[in-house]
């Protein structure tokens, strides 16, 4: 097997890299700040919470790859104008921020209900009984499936590359048709990627024993 | 769009179905071969498996379609998309199901295999009479939901240019650059419609079930 192929595009394989880790890290972000509010509403009862189940349905039953092509050529007929790589960041997270939204939703129902009603007891604030009282309890349950979901993100941010962002994978197809050697360098990306989710397993385990610390202790 | 173009996007439905059901029967019987091993004390048989199901679980499917369209070439294998497609969704399918039947397996009271054995019920007939009805049901609802994520997956398959509903769409838009956004909204929809099927059958399903063993349960959260 000829390795020269990798070496000679190690810098390119190492950007390629790169733009995958800020694909995944932006799409993290920008599913989950809209997923905690919509996941608080989804475990209520009434208009809101079904609104939001048929958003989170509807994008369970659409693969990401249509969902990608149709904003990057639905944003321009609308006016909006976007690189691939923005195209790419919004098309992706409106797909994860419905998983999140439900993983958050499950975190939330597994908390006994006394709870709820407790804190309203005890007249703590909506507000106040999130942050430091549901929330906190609700991490437990939801941690192993927001990263499991992140692990997702990470896999999905490969879909870029149909709309020409060269991350890890568009780099690898590129350099297979320009080397001709695609073993070797399907063996590098698949260990890079492999090197990238073994990071959040490693995030998971830590996470996971801080939140497990955080729940014996405030109980 | 016009009506034709309507129809010549069904018939790719064909090819997604097929992909799909393919690949869900092929991983089905791989995973369940592969379960024992993956449960055994014996690390030989263990290691090989988990090893496997963290590599298919890990890597992105379109970069395992890639892998299987430019490596099986490499190897002197000649096979056309479809076929490739189809390899590389099985090794994704198949990780992913060893580890829902481990976990319905594992989720079966330990205490049940002490029992069999005291009650002198041999390995064989345990597993299949009493602990595998167990863990089927146990590992139903993730195993359906997995399909539905198996069905979405096929649309990768269009990066090697297979034309299934996906790929009858992308080469639809090159003669019909105005109408992407029919185009793909039809493909949406036809996915959205398949898979949306399954979801309402499972919930039917649970219903029966949940009936059928009568054990009174809190209002059910969605399926992970």
């Amino acid at each position: 097997m000829n390795w020269e192929p990798v070496l000679l595009s190690l810098p390119q394989l190492l950007a390629a890299t790169g733009l995958t880790c800020l694909l995944t890290v932006s799409i993290v972000v920008l599913s989950t700040i809209p997923a905690i509010p919509l996941g608080i509403l989804r475990s209520g009862s009434g208009v809101a919470s079904r609104v939001i189940g048929g958003f989170s349905w509807t994008m369970r039953a659409i693969p990401a790859l249509v969902l990608v092509y149709v904003v990057f050529y639905g944003l321009p007929s609308v006016g909006i104008l976007f690189a691939a790589l923005a195209t790419a960041i919004v098309g992706l997270s409106i797909q994860a921020t419905a998983y999140n939204l439900e993983i958050f939703n499950g975190g939330i129902r597994s908390i006994d209900h006394r709870q709820r009603d407790s804190v309203r007891a005890l007249g703590i604030s909506p507000g106040r009984a999130w942050v430091h009282v549901l929330i906190p309890q609700a991490l437990p349950a939801a941690i192993p499936p927001y990263i499991g979901n992140a692990l997702v993100i990470l896999k999905g941010t490969s879909l870029a590359s149909v709309i020409t962002v060269q991350e890890l994978t568009g780099t690898t197809n590129i350099l297979i048709n320009r080397f001709n050697q695609p073993i070797p360098l399907l063996i590098t990306s698949a260990v890079i990627y492999l090197l990238l989710a073994t990071v959040l397993t490693v995030i998971q385990a830590f996470w996971e024993k801080k939140a497990s610390f955080v729940r014996s202790g405030s109980l | 769009m016009t009506f034709p173009i309507f129809l010549t996007m069904l018939s790719s439905v064909w090819t997604t179905l097929s992909l799909a059901v393919l690949t869900i029967g092929i991983s089905t019987v791989l995973a369940l071969l592969l379960v024992p091993f993956a449960m055994t004390s014996q690390a030989w048989a263990r290691i090989p498996v988990s090893v496997f199901t963290w590599i298919g679980r890990s890597l992105p499917t379109l970069s395992l379609i890639f892998a299987a369209y430019y490596g099986l070439s490499a190897a002197g294998i000649r096979v056309d998309a479809f076929i490739s497609a189809l390899v590389a969704l099985v090794f994704f399918a198949t990780a992913y199901m060893v580890e829902i039947f481990r976990a319905g397996f594992v989720s079966i009271p330990f205490g049940q295999h002490d029992a069999l054995r005291a009650l002198g019920v041999g390995k064989f007939i345990a597993f299949r009479k009493v602990l595998t009805p167990q863990a089927v049901l146990i590992a139903a609802p993730a195993y359906v939901n997995f399909t539905t994520a198996v069905i979405a997956e096929t649309s990768l398959a269009s990066a090697i240019g297979l034309v299934e509903v996906t790929g009858m769409a992308k080469r639809l838009v090159q003669p019909f650059p105005d109408a992407a956004i029919p185009l793909y909204g039809t493909a949406a929809a036809i996915y959205f419609v398949i898979i949306s099927s399954i979801f309402l059958a499972q919930i039917l399903l649970e219903r029966r079930v949940r009936a059928l063993s009568a054990i009174p349960t809190r209002k059910r959260g969605r399926a992970a």
